[in-house]
């Protein structure tokens, strides 16, 4: 039984009392910020980064998953009690979320949330834990011409799961590449685009550029919307189910696990994908499909089970293949390499203690979020209750404090400030910064990857096609873009990002 | 104005693609064998440019269809981008010469200006309270070096 040894090292290294205080200090901090209107998990992992510079790696990575959590569970949160959801997935969970809610039931669709999140955090451990090591050992058959390949497909995925058209895409992510040039070139150790600046040789750090791009412009977006302070007014009474609700939510939450586990693996699909399908399965089973809308709770257990196992499994690809799926895994990437771990199929053979330890801590922060977080429900919904405009200058003070801690340099302090105005003029593009994070993160390695291949090839192009496993990508993602661009399923995709 | 935006858009990756080509026209393309660190940069820039005609023309193309339907969109915010940005750039100027208490408090006064609703008096409260909050949790509870005081004190 190797998977049992696997994962007895996981929680051998996960329930050490650091590790375990680590990941429930990441729940709570995830929340903390996750539950603020507007904020979504990428932005709080942005934010939150520089909080885990000090620690050890495995620690870093556990306090960062806790944080994603916490921050989906935060943003869950928000999208049921006043229907800001941070994220697009969270719309989902507004749906019948939010009617509940109006209807006096918050505090069972805040429980059934977590509850069904917790069983598809279990369900989805254990399926990262058998699939690993296959998966892993896959990726060791890949070589420069399949590694391109792969971050080929995992670019264009991106594209077709962000907001925005296709096109709009593609510029994001070439303009992400084109940001990842800057520095000195590996191979020949030329500075490139540095304009002369001593900062700019080390190219530009990603944490400044990911708190600007997500964070301050997500709140100069938030900003825009006119009202704000007390955005919750009802008051939440009845937090535990009833057992008819339990009832009526367990094979819904059995489905959407299914559906997100399944679905979360897909490079690029992320979150959002998941619950939209889990949304829709459950209503079209449905027997009284006209109820959903109006605080139906298949509608909310279905879609917030499918949104924590994709979430979960969105990991799979990064762990076990080093490829980002969305713009959580490529900051989980940045921060590996920021400890010097060089994310890829080689993590899981040479840093066992980092890959159970960080599979096991997931599923305990699932666990935490249910025992620790959801009786605290109080607390977070006082942060509602705090005018938002006292909350900007705080956020914009702590990514100040976290841009200026990464280096002791007032110059990535000013790569926060051009990327937040930056990543606000963006979205005024109608152009999603995540493909262009997710691009400037995978760029120098693709870069390199390319050349090595290129040269291993003696200069035939058509190298990534005759291996196998390349062409079986690359077919993948033409796939992918021809459907993407088909009109019934442009229709479709643009009905999910309106709603 | 879906025609404004998509021009925009166009503009906006013309412009990184002249930026590739100007300030890496040094830089060795090199051979199909063994790439130089020019390569990558003029292959992007020829996507960008590529990319913002198709843009371009599917601008042209969708116009009648599209300029009725169009969602009207909220204004941008100047007075936040204002405030805000001028938050940051007081910290990168003030944190190492005056220390954080000091630049905390700037930054977090002059991006509680990005919104309307409060007095003066508050907002300098809110700035040397937060400012002392931020000194106590990142300097004393986690240990970051950070400059506390002005360095002349």
């Amino acid at each position: 039984m190797e998977l049992l040894g696997h994962l007895a090292l996981g929680f051998d290294v996960a329930l050490s009392w650091q590790n375990l205080l680590l990941c429930l200090i990441g729940v709570l901090l995830g929340t903390l910020v996750g539950v603020l209107p507007g904020i979504g998990p990428a932005t709080t992992i942005a934010i939150l980064l520089p909080v885990t510079f000090e620690l050890p790696a495995v620690g870093a990575l556990i306090m960062l998953a806790g944080i994603y959590y916490g921050a989906q569970y935060g943003g869950s949160t928000t999208a049921i009690l006043v229907n800001m959801p941070g994220e697009s997935s969270g719309i989902i969970t507004a749906l019948d979320g939010h009617q509940m809610a109006k209807q006096g039931r918050a505090g069972v669709a805040l429980s059934i949330a977590a509850i069904g999140s917790l069983f598809a955090g279990t369900v989805s451990t254990f399926f990262i834990a058998g699939s690993a090591s296959t998966l892993s050992e896959l990726g060791l058959l890949f070589g420069p011409a399949e590694n391109v390949a792969l971050m080929v497909l995992a670019i264009v995925a991106v594209i077709v799961m962000s907001k925005g058209s296709v096109l709009n895409g593609l510029v994001m992510v070439l303009i992400g590449l084109s940001l990842g040039l800057i520095g000195t070139d590996v191979e020949t150790s030329k500075a490139r685009f540095t304009f002369g600046i001593q900062e700019l040789r080390d190219g530009i750090d990603f944490i400044p550029l990911a708190m600007g791009l997500f964070g301050i412009s997500e709140i100069l977006r938030t900003l825009e919307t006119p009202g704000d302070g007390s955005v919750l007014n009802n008051k939440i009474s009845g937090l535990w189910p009833k057992w008819a609700d339990l009832k009526a939510s367990a094979l819904p939450i059995l489905r959407g696990t299914g559906v997100g586990t399944v679905l979360g693996i897909l490079p690029g699909s992320g979150t959002l994908l998941a619950s939209f399908t889990a949304y829709m399965l459950e209503k079209k089973i449905s027997r009284t499909p006209e109820r959903f809308g109006k605080g139906a709770i298949e509608g909310l257990a279905s879609p917030e089970s499918a949104n924590n196992a994709a979430a979960q499994t969105s990991f799979v690809p990064m762990l076990t293949l080093g490829m980002p799926s969305g713009a959580v895994t490529a900051l989980m990437i940045g921060a590996m390499t920021i400890h010097g771990i060089s994310p890829g199929p080689q993590v899981v053979t040479q840093r066992p203690d980092l890959f159970w330890g960080l599979v096991c801590s997931m599923w305990i922060g699932n666990a935490m979020l249910l025992i620790i977080n959801l009786p605290l429900i109080a607390i977070w919904v006082s942060i509602l209750r705090i005018p938002y405009r006292r909350l900007v200058p705080a956020i914009i003070l702590f990514c100040c404090i976290g841009a200026y801690s990464v280096n002791n340099s007032t110059f990535d302090v000013l790569v926060l400030f051009a990327a937040g105005l930056f990543g606000y003029a963006l979205s005024r593009l109608d152009c999603d910064p995540t493909p262009l994070l997710l691009s400037f993160i995978i760029g120098p390695m693709l870069e390199e990857n390319f050349r090595r291949a290129m040269l291993v090839a003696h200069g035939n192009p058509m190298t990534f096609v005759e291996k196998p496993i390349s062409l079986t990508l690359l077919l993948a993602t033409a796939a992918l873009l021809v459907v993407a661009v088909l009109p019934s399923v442009r229709k479709r995709r643009e009905e999910v990002f309106v709603e | 104005m879906p025609l404004n935006r998509d021009v925009l858009t166009a503009g906006l990756a013309t412009a990184f693609a002249l930026i590739l080509l100007a300030f890496g026209s040094h830089l060795p393309a090199g051979t199909a064998v063994r790439m130089g660190p020019g390569f990558i940069p003029r292959a992007v820039a020829i996507g960008l440019l590529a990319v913002a005609v198709l843009i371009l023309i599917k601008a042209l193309l969708a116009r009648p269809a599209r300029a009725d339907d169009a969602a009207p969109e909220a204004p941008i915010h100047w007075r936040g981008a204002a405030s805000i940005s001028f938050g940051v750039l007081t910290f990168a100027l003030l944190i190492q010469p005056i220390g954080l208490l000091a630049s905390a408090t700037a930054t977090v006064f002059f991006s509680s200006l990005a919104q309307q609703g409060e007095g003066w008096g508050e907002r300098v409260v809110l700035a040397g309270s937060l400012a002392a909050i931020a000194g106590a949790v990142f300097a004393y509870g986690l240990g970051l070096p950070l400059p506390i005081l002005p360095n002349f004190l």
